[in-house]
């Protein structure tokens, strides 16, 4: 793939919607061309916009209504039946978002469910607006991430060194975290920048495995728990949480070579390290 | 968002607010799935449109 990618395809991309031979030939081709990086980035930055302020969004009730209708006809035809087929943690996020923009439509949204449980208990409701944050959270850290990869300027501090970066965010975070003294063969630390997630100052670690760029964001513990969604727009998504901190890893390497480093920079809080 | 016509502001709000897939969109809506696809991105460029005017207008106020 050496010509610019499509809209099309960009478009795909941000929406997840690439099968995993396209995504691969894409994320080679960006790899190598600063120009779809950044309209990538464009692509998913204003999905995400478009996503949060979509959730504070009221439609014309018009609008809300043909939706309603055309929900309900799905909810007939058995042959259209697509929610069915979604995993249930991402029904439930829905089903939180819908209410936001349009109660009757997300009262169909609940009809579809198998079954209407969760709606009388309320530890599960409150499992289902966790699962909501940790999906924004997972979102903002993606975020992140690519605007990491498409960045042309080096990381706030440019230190292979754990003893340098590490004391580099003394006075700037309202927590202290670890780092291994040594990391798993083949991995490599290459800076470090002060970023925000969930409006909170937090650490983006940044990582190479071979070609692969890793970010792991490493925060105060808050109240979120294991609901991150082990994918996102093709990325992997992995995390721990020990003591007062928590960290999240994106990137698009091997999962096993990611839990790796998840493994050490965990264990390194535990142990405490550089 | 407002600006949207109905058909485009139907399928960002299913796409981007609600998280489903194209052909969940194009099965609820009954429209084939390049419809849904040329919607979406109809949607974004005009909704991109909006705030690149937005930020000229911002510019030239504060100019």
């Amino acid at each position: 793939m050496t010509a610019h990618l499509s809209p099309a395809i960009l478009t795909a991309l941000a929406d997840g919607e690439l099968q995993s031979q396209e995504l691969v030939a894409v994320q080679e081709h960006l790899a190598g061309c600063a120009a779809c990086t950044g309209n990538a980035l464009a692509n998913a930055l204003l999905k995400s916009a478009t996503m949060r302020a979509g959730q504070r969004y009221l439609p014309p009730p018009d609008l809300a209504e043909r939706i309603s209708s055309q929900l309900a006809k799905a909810a007939k035809d058995p042959s259209a039946v697509p929610l069915a087929n979604v995993p249930s943690a991402h029904r439930d996020t829905r089903v939180i978002r819908s209410l936001g923009w349009a109660t009757a439509a997300s009262l169909l949204l609940l009809s579809l469910l198998p079954a209407t449980w969760f709606l009388s208990q309320n530890d599960t409701r409150i499992k289902m607006a966790q699962a909501s944050a940790d999906n924004a959270l997972v979102s903002e850290a993606f975020d992140q991430h690519v605007a990491a990869l498409a960045a042309t300027a080096a990381p706030q501090v440019l230190s292979s060194d754990n003893h340098t970066v590490k004391p580099w965010f003394q006075g700037k975070l309202p927590f202290a975290f670890n780092l291994p003294e040594t990391l798993p063969d083949g991995m490599e630390l290459d800076g470090a920048n002060l970023i925000y997630l969930r409006n909170q100052p937090a650490a983006q670690l940044l990582f190479s495995i071979g070609r692969h760029r890793v970010s792991l964001f490493v925060m105060k513990r808050g109240a979120s728990a294991e609901h991150f969604p082990a994918e996102h727009a093709g990325f992997y998504v992995m995390s721990f949480a020990t003591g007062d901190v928590e960290g999240i890893a994106v990137s698009d390497v091997n999962p096993n070579r990611l839990a790796e480093l998840i493994r050490a920079v965990e264990a390194a809080q535990n142990r405490g390290g550089g | 968002m407002e600006e949207l016509s109905p058909p485009l502001l139907e399928v960002v709000l299913l796409c981007d607010v609600e998280e489903m897939k194209y052909k969940e969109i194009a099965s609820i809506l009954g429209v084939p799935i390049g419809t849904v696809m040329s919607r979406i991105a109809r949607a974004r460029e005009a909704l991109r449109r909006s705030l690149e005017g937005q930020v000229s207008s911002r510019k030239e106020v504060r100019s």
